[in-house]
C-alpha cells in the first residue's frame, strides 16, 4: 500500500512537469516561428533593395553615344530596361519571367511595377511616385524603378504583407 | 530526488528555451552583415573593374572588426579587369556554426554562409 501512494505521488509530479514543460513548448515555438520570420522579412527586404540597386546601377549604364557626343544625356531605355532584368534576374535568382528558381528565397513572381528615366534637369530635383509612396531626389540624369513581390511565407504563422521597394541611380561617366 | 531528476530531464529543454533565440538573432545578423559588406564591395569592385585585392581586404578589415574571424572568411571575385559593360561578380562565404543551442541529434554543424552578388563594371580602359 505505501508503495502505491509512492507511485502515484510520482505520477503526479511528473505530470505537472510534463504539462508546464509542453505549454511552455507551445509558447516558445510560437515565438520562435515569429522571430525566424521577422528575420526572413530583414533579410528578404535587404535582399531586394541591394539587388535593385545593382539593377538600376545597371540600367543606368545604356545610354545613347551619339547623344552625348552632343552633350545630352539619353537613356537607351530598352537596353536599360533590359540590363535592369537581366541583373534582377541574376541576384536574385530569378527566370526570364521573373519567377523565382526553387533556389531562391522568394516563391512568388517578381513584379517590376515602375520604370523611368529622368534625363531633363533641373538638378537635384525631388522625384515622387505617389501610387508607391516613393520619394527620391535626383542629382541627375536617372534611372528609376519599383518592385513588388509577396511575401514567400515560409512559415506558417508568417502575414500575408508584399514589399515595395524602390531605388534609383545616376548616370555616371 | 525526484525534484532533481525532474529538473535535470527538463534543463535542456528550458535552456534551449532561454537561449536559442539569441543565439538565432545572432546568426541572422551575421548574415545580413556579410550581404551589406558584400554589396559595398561589389559596389567598389564596379568602379575598378574587378575585384582587387585591396577591395578584398577592406571588406576583411571591416568583417574583422566586426569580430569575425578572418582565417575562416573567403571572398572571391572576378580578378581579370572587365570593362564597361561586362559583368562582375563577387561572392563569400563563411561557416555559420551551431545554428542550435542544445545540439539534441549530437550532430556537427557544416552550414555555410554564402552571398554572391553580380554588377555591371563601371571601368573605362
Amino acid at each position: 500500500m505505501p508503495s502505491r501512494i509512492c507511485h502515484g505521488f510520482h505520477a503526479k509530479f511528473f505530470m505537472k512537469w510534463i504539462v508546464t514543460l509542453t505549454l511552455m513548448t507551445v509558447i516558445y515555438v510560437h515565438f520562435w516561428l515569429l522571430q525566424m520570420d521577422a528575420n526572413t522579412k530583414n533579410v528578404i527586404h535587404a535582399k531586394l533593395k541591394n539587388s535593385l540597386d545593382l539593377a538600376v546601377h545597371d540600367a543606368a549604364l545604356h545610354i545613347d553615344r551619339n547623344e552625348k557626343e552632343k552633350g545630352y544625356i539619353v537613356f537607351t531605355v530598352d537596353q536599360a530596361r533590359q540590363a535592369l532584368q537581366t541583373s534582377l534576374q541574376t541576384n536574385l535568382s530569378l527566370d526570364n519571367n521573373l519567377e523565382p528558381y526553387g533556389n531562391s528565397l522568394l516563391k512568388d513572381r517578381v513584379r517590376l511595377v515602375w520604370f523611368d528615366a529622368v534625363e531633363t534637369g533641373p538638378f537635384p530635383q525631388t522625384y515622387t511616385q505617389p501610387a508607391y509612396n516613393y520619394v527620391d531626389t535626383l542629382y541627375g540624369p536617372s534611372i528609376i524603378a519599383i518592385i513588388q513581390v509577396k511575401h514567400p511565407k515560409h512559415f506558417g504563422i508568417a502575414m500575408d504583407i508584399e514589399y515595395t521597394i524602390g531605388a534609383s541611380h545616376e548616370y555616371k561617366p | 530526488m525526484s525534484k532533481i531528476v525532474a529538473f535535470f530531464l527538463t534543463l535542456p529543454f528550458f535552456v534551449f528555451f532561454v537561449f536559442q533565440p539569441f543565439l538565432s538573432e545572432y546568426i541572422h545578423t551575421r548574415g545580413m552583415v556579410l550581404e551589406n559588406v558584400l554589396h559595398k564591395a561589389v559596389k567598389l569592385a564596379a568602379r575598378e573593374g574587378k575585384m582587387t585585392p585591396e577591395i578584398k581586404q577592406y571588406a576583411i578589415d571591416e568583417l574583422k572588426a566586426l569580430h569575425f574571424d578572418e582565417s575562416k572568411i573567403q571572398i572571391s571575385g572576378t580578378e581579370t579587369l572587365s570593362p564597361r559593360g561586362q559583368y562582375i561578380e563577387a561572392s563569400v562565404t563563411y561557416p555559420m556554426g551551431p545554428y542550435f543551442i542544445v545540439n539534441f541529434a549530437g550532430v556537427s554543424e557544416t552550414r555555410k554562409y554564402y552571398f554572391k552578388a553580380v554588377e555591371m563594371s563601371e571601368y573605362l580602359p
